[in-house]
C-alpha cells in the first residue's frame, strides 16, 4: 500500500485528507505540527509527501529543505493558496515537484502517485 | 577456221588462267577470299539487289489497307498503302486503288462493327490513292464509353459557394465581411437545387462488346435545419446564415441588434447566431445557441455562446463577469473577466487580471501580453509577455483538460465537507451513551463513508481522463518576468528571473519543466 505524509497546520483538512486518501487505498500518515513532520518523513519512507507552505513555527520551505536533504529522492508537494508566493519558489528550489492549491487537489496527487 | 580455232582457245586459256590465278590467291586456311574478288562480290551483289528493286516497283500492286485492333478494344486504327503507278513503257498496269469496300472487308473480318468513322476513312482512302502516299495511324473507329449513372442531388447555387459579399451598411444591413466570413440569406431565398437522377449507359468496345457503366460518386447533400424543399429547390426558411458541410446545408438563424444590448432590448436569449452592433451593457445577458458577434465592447455579465464569439474590441468583465464559449474566441483583449471556451482563444493585446480557461490553445499577437490572473490552456499559450516587473502575479497552466480539473475540484469540496461531518459523527458516537443513538450516528457514518467512496472512485476515473497533452508548451517571443509560475502536465515551475525568447515545456525524462531559446 502507498504510503502518504502530510504537514498541515490545518488539523481539519488532515483529517479530512486521511479519510479521502484511506479511502482511495492509500495509508496516510498526517501531522499538524511541521517539526513532528520532517521528523516522520527522516525516519521513514512515503510515496508522496505533501506540507503546506504558510505554517507557524516552521514554513514549508524550511521543512521542505530539511526533508530533501535527509531524503534527496523524495517526492514531495507543497501545498499553498499562492503559486506566486516566493516561499514556493524557495520550496521548489529546494526540490519540491510542484505546488498543489490549498487545501489539496486531488487530481493532482492521484497522478504524482501513479506508478 | 583453224585460226579461229586456235584464237578461241587462246582466249578460253587466257580466261582460265585468269579464273585459276584468282582463284590461287584464296586464302583456304582462313578461308579469305582475295580483297580485290571482295569488292567484286559486293559490287556484284548491290547491282542485283537494285536490279531486284527496280523489278519489284516494275511490277503491278493495288492499294491495300492493314487495321489494328487496340489492347482494350476502343479504338482501331488504319494504315492506307496506295497502289503501284504503273510503267507504261514496261506494258505494267497502275495498280487497283482502294474502295471503301476494301476497308469493310478488313473491318468486317477483323469484327469492328461500333463507332466507325466512314469520314476519316474515305479521306484517307482519297489521300492515298490520289497522292500515293501511305496514310498511317488514321483512327477509323472508336468505342463507347460508358457513362456513369448520377443519382439524384441537391446541388448548392453558385452564387452563395462564392466569396461573402459584404452587405450595405448604410442600410441597416449587416457587413458580415468586416466581422466574419459568413454568408446572410433571406427567408426564401433559393438555396440548392435538386438535380434530377441522370441514368447510366452501357458503353461498347469497337468489336461490340457492351461494358457495364457505374454509379457516379456524388456526395449527398441534404438539407438541413431552416431549409424548405419545395418541388426540387431548396430555400431558406427563415432569415439568417447559411452554413454547408460535406454531406448538409442549413440556415443558422441571426437575430441582429442594430444597437446597445441594454434596457432597450434587455437581456437576449437567442437560440441561433446573434450580431450586436453596439456594446453589451455592464449587466446585461447574452445567451446564444449559436455564434455571437459583437461590434464593440462586451461588457460581460454573463455571456453564453453555443459557437464562436467574436468581439472586435474588448470583453471586460469587471471581476464579476463570466463568458462561456463551446467554440472559439476571439477578441482585442479581456480585463477581469473570467472565461472558459472550447476552442481556441485569440487575444490580440492584452488579457489582464482574467481567469481564462482553452480546451485547446491560448494565442495572443505580437505585441500581447498576459499580466495578472491565471490562464488555462490544455495545449499551450503562446504570448509577447508573460507577467510585470512589479505588477500582479500571473499564472499559466497548461496540458490539462480543465473541465475535469474543475469535476475534480468539485468532487475533493463535496469529499472534505463529507470527511468533515464523518469526523464530527466519529467524536458523536464516542461521546455518545444510548444505544439506539450510537445506532443511528452509525448508520449515518455509514452513509457518508459510501458517499466518500463513490466521489473517489469518480475522481479515480476522471484522473485517467485529464487528457494530458504532454506537448503542450508556453511560448514567449518578448519577456517572462520573475514570480510567474508556469505548470505543465502538474509540474510547476517558478520563473526567478527575467526571461527572453523562450519557450518552456515538459522535460518527460527528467519530469521537469525546461526553458529553450524560442526558436522563430
Amino acid at each position: 500500500m502507498k504510503r502518504i505524509l502530510i504537514i498541515d497546520d490545518e488539523v481539519m483538512i488532515v483529517d479530512a485528507a486521511k479519510i479521502i486518501f484511506k479511502d482511495l487505498g492509500y495509508e496516510v500518515v498526517g501531522f499538524s505540527d511541521p517539526v513532528e513532520g520532517v521528523e516522520k518523513a527522516k525516519n521513514e519512507d512515503f510515496d508522496l509527501i505533501l506540507v503546506d507552505l504558510r505554517m507557524p513555527g516552521k514554513n514549508g520551505a524550511e521543512v521542505t529543505e530539511e526533508i530533501m536533504k535527509a531524503k534527496p529522492d523524495a517526492r514531495l508537494l507543497i501545498i499553498t493558496a499562492y503559486p506566486t508566493d516566493p516561499l514556493a519558489k524557495r520550496a521548489m528550489d529546494a526540490g519540491a515537484m510542484a505546488l498543489v492549491k490549498k487545501p489539496f487537489e486531488i487530481g493532482k496527487i492521484l497522478d504524482f502517485l501513479k506508478d | 577456221m583453224g585460226r579461229d580455232k586456235d584464237y578461241i582457245l587462246e582466249d578460253i586459256l587466257k580466261d582460265s588462267e585468269s579464273l585459276i590465278s584468282e582463284i590461287e590467291k584464296i586464302d583456304e586456311e582462313n578461308g579469305l577470299l582475295p580483297e580485290k574478288v571482295e569488292e567484286t562480290i559486293k559490287e556484284d551483289v548491290k547491282r542485283e539487289e537494285m536490279q531486284s528493286l527496280d523489278f519489284s516497283t516494275a511490277i503491278r500492286a493495288n492499294g491495300y489497307v492493314e487495321v489494328y485492333v487496340s489492347e482494350d478494344e476502343m479504338k482501331a486504327t488504319a494504315d492506307f498503302y496506295p497502289p503501284s503507278e504503273g510503267i507504261s513503257d514496261a506494258g505494267i498496269e497502275p495498280g487497283k486503288p482502294i474502295e471503301p469496300e476494301d476497308v469493310e472487308k478488313v473491318l468486317e473480318k477483323k469484327g469492328i462493327v461500333t463507332g466507325i468513322d466512314w469520314n476519316a476513312i474515305s479521306e484517307a482512302i482519297f489521300r492515298c490513292n490520289t497522292e500515293r502516299t501511305p496514310v498511317t495511324g488514321v483512327t477509323i473507329a472508336r468505342g463507347k464509353k460508358p457513362v456513369d449513372e448520377i443519382p439524384p442531388h441537391f446541388e448548392i447555387i453558385e452564387e452563395l459557394l462564392k466569396s461573402r459579399k459584404p452587405i450595405d451598411t448604410d442600410s441597416q444591413r449587416i457587413d458580415f465581411k468586416e466581422i466574419s466570413p459568413f454568408t446572410l440569406v433571406n427567408k426564401g431565398q433559393v438555396l440548392a437545387r435538386l438535380v434530377p437522377k441522370v441514368p447510366g449507359a452501357f458503353g461498347e468496345t469497337v468489336l461490340g462488346k457492351a461494358i457495364p457503366f457505374k454509379k457516379a460518386s456524388i456526395p449527398q447533400l441534404k438539407p438541413g435545419k431552416n431549409v424548405v424543399v419545395e418541388a426540387d429547390i431548396a430555400k431558406a426558411g427563415c432569415h439568417g446564415r447559411f452554413i454547408y458541410t460535406d454531406d448538409s446545408f442549413w440556415v443558422s438563424e441571426v437575430l441582429e441588434i442594430k444597437s446597445d444590448v441594454d434596457y432597450h432590448t434587455g437581456n437576449i436569449d437567442f437560440p441561433g447566431d446573434v450580431v450586436i452592433y453596439g456594446n453589451v451593457q455592464d449587466g446585461f445577458k447574452v445567451r446564444a445557441g449559436g455564434s455571437i458577434y459583437c461590434h464593440k465592447t462586451l461588457d460581460a455579465s454573463e455571456v453564453l455562446c453555443g459557437g464562436d464569439l467574436f468581439v472586435r474590441l474588448g470583453i471586460i468583465g469587471r471581476k464579476k463577469g463570466v463568458v462561456k464559449v463551446k467554440g472559439s474566441v476571439e477578441a482585442k483583449f479581456i480585463e477581469n473577466c473570467y472565461l472558459e471556451a472550447g476552442g481556441n482563444i485569440s487575444i490580440k493585446t492584452s488579457i489582464l487580471n482574467s481567469v481564462v480557461h482553452s480546451l485547446k490553445r491560448v494565442n495572443l499577437g505580437e505585441k500581447g501580453i498576459i499580466v495578472g490572473g491565471k490562464v488555462f490552456a490544455q495545449n499551450g499559450v503562446e504570448a509577447a509577455q508573460l507577467g510585470t516587473r512589479v505588477g500582479p502575479k500571473t499564472e499559466i497552466h497548461c496540458g490539462i483538460d480543465f473541465t475535469i480539473q474543475q469535476k475534480l475540484e468539485w468532487i475533493r469540496d463535496k469529499n472534505i465537507e463529507l470527511a468533515m461531518k464523518l469526523n464530527e459523527i466519529d467524536r458523536r458516537i464516542k461521546d455518545a451513551s444510548t444505544p439506539s443513538y450510537i445506532e443511528k450516528l452509525k448508520e449515518v457514518r455509514k452513509k457518508l463513508s459510501q458517499a466518500i467512496h463513490k466521489l473517489n472512485a469518480a475522481s479515480a476515473t476522471m484522473v485517467n481522463e485529464l487528457d494530458k497533452n504532454e506537448e503542450a508548451d508556453v511560448k514567449v517571443s518578448a519577456s517572462v518576468y520573475p514570480g510567474v509560475y508556469i505548470e505543465i502536465c502538474h509540474i510547476s515551475y517558478i520563473v526567478n528571473r527575467e526571461l527572453k525568447h523562450c519557450r518552456f515545456y515538459l522535460d518527460k525524462v527528467k519530469g521537469k519543466i525546461a526553458v529553450e531559446p524560442l526558436v522563430v
